[in-house]
C-alpha cells in the first residue's frame, strides 16, 4: 500500500468517524408551528402560553439552541431567573460564546442578583469549544497520528518530508483537547438552583437543620442524589443536601428536558 | 565533685560572670534565714478598656493591687452597669532580696443602656484608684465599629454565668495531686445545634515545671469543637495550703445529634519534677567547703539551697478529665417556621436603610444586625427578593464576636436594592426565625418596615403596579446599565435528542482508540521482526527450526535418491548446529574450525565435511545406498552437538 493509499484511507476514516458522530444533530429544519406559535405568543405578551409552546417543541423535536434561548427569554420576562438561566446556559452548551445568549445570560444574572464577573484569559479559551467539538478533534488527531507514525516507522529509510512536524502536531492537539476534555468534565454536573431562596440541609432528609440557603438563578455542583434529594456544593465551598425538584442540571439525564 | 557539677549548672543557666554572684547571694540569703519581705505601701490601679462600647459590647476592667495583705477590693455598684468577675491572677517578684507579690483582678463590664457612666474610686487598706468612666453608644451606631480587628480584645465567655457550673476534676499523681484538668461547662442540657461556650482548666503545682505538647482535645463525635483560644490564660490559686499555677483555654462545642453523650478531655503536657538531694552527704564538697569556712553546714538543708542543688526529671504524661455526660435535646418539629435556618439562641433583630430618598434606578443599602448570643454561623437570611417594586442584589454577611468562642456577637447583614418605580415605596419587612432554648420555643422576628422616598430619575423604569398579576407578567425591567434582552431568534436551528456531550457515550471512545491501538500494534510488529540475532532465546529457537528443516531436506534426498543434496543438507545442518555453539554464523564453520576445536571423537563429523566438499569442488557424486546410514549418524551428531 502506498503512501497516496494510506492517506486516502486516513481522510475516508476521518470522514466516516464525523458523519457517525454528528447523526444525533439533525440538520436545520423550517421552523415548526409551535415555535412560531411560541414566538407569537411571546410577543403578544403572553409569556406562560410561550413558555409552554417551546416546553412542547423540545419534548417533541429534542434541543436545539434558538428554542432554549427563546424559552430562557421567556421565562425572564415571567421573573423567574432560576428558569431563564437554566436554558441560557443549556444554548450555550450547544452554541458557546453565541453573543445574544450571552448578553441575556448577563441580564438574568443581574437581576437574580448575582454578581457578573469578566470572564479570565483563560477561562474563555477553555471554553471556547463545545466538548463534543474537542472530542473530535482529539479524535482526528489520534487517526492523523497513528497513520504519520505508522508511516514514518515503515519508511525509516526514505522519509517523506513534512510528515514529522505533522506527526508533532497531531500529538500535541490530541494532548491538549485530552486534558481540556478532563478540565472541562466537571462542567456535566453543574446545576441551576430554580426556587428562591432554597434550603440547603445538613443531611438528606426534611427534618435535617437547614445549612444556608441560595438564591435561584446559583450554579452549583450537583453530586450523586440520595433519595429525594441531591449533595451540591457552592461556588463559596459551602455544601449540603438541596431536594431534586428544587434545581436542574444544565446537561440532564437522557430522559428529563 | 558536687561543687564543680553546682558551678556547672550555674554557669549553664544564668552565665559565667554572675554564677559566683548569686550564690554568695544564695548563700547570704540561706545564712541570714530571714523570711520574705514586702515591700511597705499598698497600690492600687484600676484601668477600663475599652473606654467606649456599643451596647451589646463589653468592656474589661482590671484591678492590680500591689503590696497588701490578703484580701481583695469591692468593685462599686453603678446603676446600669454589671461587673461580672472573669479572671484572678498573682505574681510574685524578688529584686534585690525584696520581694513584693500583686494580685489583678478583671471583670467583665456590661451596660443595660446606652449613656456615660460614671465609676467611682475604688478603695482599699488606704489606697484608692482614680474614676474611670465609660461610654456606651446606641447599638447599631457601635455595630460597623465593633468589627473584630486582628488582635482586638475580646473578653472570654461567661461560662455558667449565673448557673451552676458542672465540672470533672481528676488527678494524676493521685499522691500529691501534682497536675490535673477540669472541664468546666454551664449546663448538662442542650439543644441540637445550640452553641455552648466551655472552660478548660488546667492546674499545675506551682514548684513544677510545665512544657505544654499540645492544646487540649475534647473527644467526642457528638459534639463539634471550635474556636479554642490559643493562649491561655494563666493565673495563681491556693487550693488549701498548696499553691496551683493554673491555665484557661475557652471554647465552644456544638451538638450535632441528639441522645446522651460523653465530652471527654485531654491534655498532653511534659512535667519537670524537681528532686532534692538527700542530704549532705552527698554534698561532700559543699561540706568541707563550708566546715573549712567554719560555717554550720545545716545550712544545706536550706529549701532553696536544696532547689538549686537538686536534679529536674521530666515526664511526659497526658491529663484526663472524666467523661462529662451532656444530654442533647432534638430541637422540635412541630411549630418550625419556614425560615427557620438552625440558628439556636436568643437574637434580636434591627433593620435600616440608606438614603432614604432616592432616585429610581439608584441602589438603596438595607442593612440588619442580628444581635444576640448564640450559634451564628447558622445565622442566615435571605433578604429582601426581588418584586415588581423592587430588584435585589445577594445580601452580604459579616459577623463581629463579642467574645473569643463567637457565641456572641452582631451579625450584619447588607443588600443593595434598586427601586424600579417612584412613589413612596414600602420595603419588605425581613424575616428571621430561631430557636430559644431557654423557652424551648421558635421565635420569629420581623424588621420594621421601611419606606423609601423614590423620585422619578432618568433611567426609563417600569412604574407598573406592584400587586401580584403585574409581578409575573410585567415586562422585563432593564438593569441600570441600560443593558437590552437580545430579541427572540426567529428559527429552530438544529436539534439535537440528547445534551450529553458525545465522550460521554462508551462507542466514542473507539473512534481515537481503535487508530492509537492499530499504530501500537504495528510499532510493535515492527520492533520484533526487526529483533537482533542475537537475542539469544530467539536464536535458540531459530537454530532448532533450521536444524528441522535441514533434516527433511536429507530425509526428502534420501527418497529421491539424490546423494549430493543429501551430503549438503547434513553438512549444512551441522554447520548451523555448530556455528549456534561457537557464536558464530554458520558459513564460517569450516573444516579447519572443525580440526582446531574438535578432537578425533569428532571424526564423523570431518567425514561429512569431507564428503560436502568432494560433491562440491570435485563432482564427485556419492551414492545414495552408502548414505543411507549417514541419516541417524547426522543425527546423533546433531544431538551430541548441542551439549557443547
Amino acid at each position: 500500500m502506498n503512501i497516496r493509499t494510506q492517506f486516502q484511507w486516513g481522510l475516508v476514516a476521518v470522514i466516516a468517524a464525523s458523519l457517525l458522530g454528528c447523526s444525533s444533530v439533525r440538520s436545520a429544519q423550517p421552523p415548526a408551528p409551535e415555535f412560531l406559535q411560541a414566538n407569537q405568543a411571546y410577543n403578544h405578551g403572553d409569556y406562560t402560553a410561550a413558555v409552554r409552546d417551546y416546553h412542547t417543541l423540545l419534548a417533541r423535536g429534542g434541543y436545539s439552541m434558538p428554542v432554549l434561548y427563546n424559552l430562557g427569554n421567556a421565562w425572564l420576562r415571567l421573573n423567574q431567573p432560576g428558569r431563564a438561566i437554566l436554558n441560557y446556559e443549556r444554548a450555550l452548551w450547544l452554541a458557546p460564546g453565541n453573543p445574544a445568549v450571552k448578553q441575556n445570560l448577563h441580564i438574568a444574572l443581574q437581576q437574580s442578583g448575582h454578581a457578573v464577573t469578566q470572564t479570565t484569559l483563560s477561562e474563555r479559551a477553555l471554553g471556547w469549544l463545545s466538548l463534543d467539538e474537542l472530542a473530535w478533534i482529539g479524535t482526528v488527531a489520534a487517526v492523523t497520528l497513528s497513520g504519520v507514525v505508522l508511516t514514518l516507522r515503515r519508511r525509516r529509510q526514505r522519509p517523506i518530508p513534512g510528515l514529522r512536524p505533522v506527526a508533532v502536531l497531531s500529538a500535541l492537539v490530541l494532548f491538549m483537547s485530552g486534558v481540556t476534555l478532563i478540565a472541562r468534565w466537571p462542567e456535566l454536573d453543574r446545576a441551576v438552583v430554580l426556587a428562591a431562596a432554597t434550603p440547603v440541609r445538613v443531611a438528606p432528609a426534611d427534618a435535617a437543620d437547614v445549612s444556608f440557603l441560595l438564591p435561584s438563578g446559583e450554579l452549583v455542583q450537583a453530586g450523586k442524589p440520595y433519595q429525594a434529594y441531591v449533595r451540591v456544593h457552592a461556588e463559596d465551598g459551602r455544601s449540603g443536601w438541596v431536594r431534586t425538584q428544587q434545581l436542574a442540571r444544565i446537561i440532564p439525564a437522557a430522559t428529563e428536558h | 565533685m558536687w561543687m564543680s557539677n553546682i558551678l556547672r549548672r550555674f554557669h549553664e543557666q544564668i552565665g559565667s560572670a554572675t554564677a559566683l554572684a548569686t550564690l554568695a547571694a544564695m548563700l547570704a540569703l540561706g545564712l541570714a534565714g530571714a523570711p520574705p519581705a514586702f515591700a511597705s505601701g499598698v497600690q492600687l490601679n484600676a484601668t477600663l478598656q475599652p473606654s467606649q462600647i456599643s451596647l451589646g459590647e463589653a468592656a474589661q476592667l482590671s484591678i492590680t493591687l500591689r503590696g497588701a495583705q490578703p484580701g481583695a477590693p469591692e468593685v462599686p455598684q453603678v446603676d446600669g452597669l454589671t461587673f461580672t468577675p472573669i479572671g484572678q491572677s498573682s505574681t510574685s517578684e524578688s529584686i534585690n532580696g525584696v520581694t513584693s507579690a500583686s494580685v489583678s483582678l478583671t471583670y467583665r463590664v456590661t451596660a443595660a443602656q446606652p449613656g456615660r457612666y460614671a465609676i467611682p474610686a475604688i478603695q482599699f487598706q488606704g489606697a484608692r484608684t482614680p474614676a474611670l468612666s465609660l461610654d456606651v453608644l446606641p447599638a447599631q451606631t457601635g455595630a460597623a465599629g465593633a468589627a473584630a480587628a486582628p488582635g482586638h480584645f475580646l473578653p472570654p465567655p461567661a461560662v455558667g454565668g449565673g448557673t451552676t457550673p458542672s465540672s470533672t476534676v481528676s488527678d494524676h499523681q493521685s499522691a500529691g495531686r501534682t497536675a490535673f484538668v477540669q472541664l468546666i461547662v454551664p449546663k448538662a442540657q442542650l439543644y441540637v445545634g445550640e452553641l455552648m461556650p466551655v472552660e478548660i482548666k488546667a492546674y499545675f503545682r506551682s514548684d513544677l515545671g510545665v512544657n505544654l505538647e499540645g492544646p487540649p482535645t475534647l473527644q467526642s463525635d457528638a459534639f463539634t469543637v471550635s474556636n479554642l483560644t490559643s493562649n491561655p490564660q494563666q493565673s495563681q490559686v491556693r487550693i488549701g495550703s498548696v499553691p496551683y499555677t493554673t491555665l484557661s483555654w475557652y471554647s465552644a462545642i456544638v451538638p450535632i445529634k441528639n441522645g446522651d453523650y460523653a465530652l471527654a478531655l485531654q491534655l498532653p503536657v511534659t512535667l519537670k519534677i524537681h528532686e532534692a538531694p538527700d542530704s549532705s552527704s552527698q554534698m561532700p564538697d559543699l561540706a568541707a567547703l563550708l566546715g573549712n569556712a567554719g560555717l554550720d553546714s545545716s545550712f544545706l538543708d536550706d529549701a532553696n539551697l536544696q532547689s538549686l542543688l537538686g536534679r529536674e526529671v521530666e515526664q511526659s504524661v497526658t491529663l484526663k478529665a472524666p467523661a462529662t455526660s451532656i444530654a442533647v435535646l432534638a430541637l422540635p418539629a412541630a411549630g418550625q417556621p419556614p425560615s427557620f435556618s438552625g440558628a439556636v439562641g436568643s437574637f434580636r433583630i434591627e433593620t435600616r436603610a440608606s438614603p432614604a430618598q432616592v432616585a429610581a434606578g439608584d441602589p438603596v443599602t438595607v442593612t440588619w444586625n442580628i444581635q444576640g448570643a448564640g450559634n451564628f454561623d447558622r445565622v442566615n437570611s435571605a433578604g429582601i427578593p426581588t418584586d415588581a417594586t423592587w430588584k435585589a442584589y445577594r445580601p452580604q454577611a459579616t459577623f463581629s464576636p463579642q467574645d473569643s468562642v463567637g457565641r456572641e456577637g452582631n451579625k450584619q447583614f447588607e443588600q443593595t436594592v434598586v427601586p424600579l418605580r417612584a412613589g413612596r415605596l414600602p420595603l419588605p419587612a425581613i424575616e428571621f426565625s430561631y430557636f430559644d432554648p431557654k423557652s424551648g420555643q421558635y421565635v420569629v422576628r420581623h424588621t420594621q418596615p421601611l419606606e423609601v422616598s423614590v423620585t422619578p430619575g432618568s433611567t426609563p423604569v417600569s412604574t407598573a403596579p406592584s400587586n401580584a398579576q403585574a409581578s409575573t407578567s410585567a415586562p422585563l425591567r432593564e438593569p441600570s446599565q441600560g443593558m437590552q434582552l437580545a430579541p427572540l431568534m426567529p428559527t429552530t436551528g438544529a436539534r439535537t435528542a440528547s445534551l450529553s456531550p458525545v465522550a460521554q457515550r462508551a462507542w466514542f471512545f473507539a473512534l481515537p482508540g481503535v487508530p492509537l491501538a492499530v499504530m501500537a500494534g504495528g510499532l510493535l510488529l515492527m520492533a520484533r521482526r526487526e529483533r537482533p540475532v542475537s537475542d539469544a532465546a530467539h536464536a535458540a529457537v531459530a537454530t532448532a527450526a533450521q536444524v528441522s528443516a535441514l533434516l527433511a531436506s536429507m530425509d526428502e534426498a534420501l527418497q529421491t535418491g539424490d546423494g549430493p543434496a543429501f551430503i549438503s543438507a547434513a553438512h549444512r545442518a551441522l554447520q548451523v548446529r555448530l556455528g549456534r555453539c561457537w557464536g558464530m554464523a554458520p558459513h564460517e564453520v569450516t573444516l579447519s574450525q572443525v580440526d582446531a576445536r574438535l578432537d578425533s571423537s569428532w571424526d564423523r563429523i570431518r567425514q561429512v565435511f569431507a564428503l560436502a566438499d568432494q560433491s562440491a569442488y570435485a563432482g564427485s557424486r556419492p551414492h545414495i545406498s552408502t548414505l543411507s546410514d549417514w541419516r541417524q549418524i547426522v543425527q546423533e551428531l546433531l544431538h551430541r552437538a548441542e551439549q557443547l
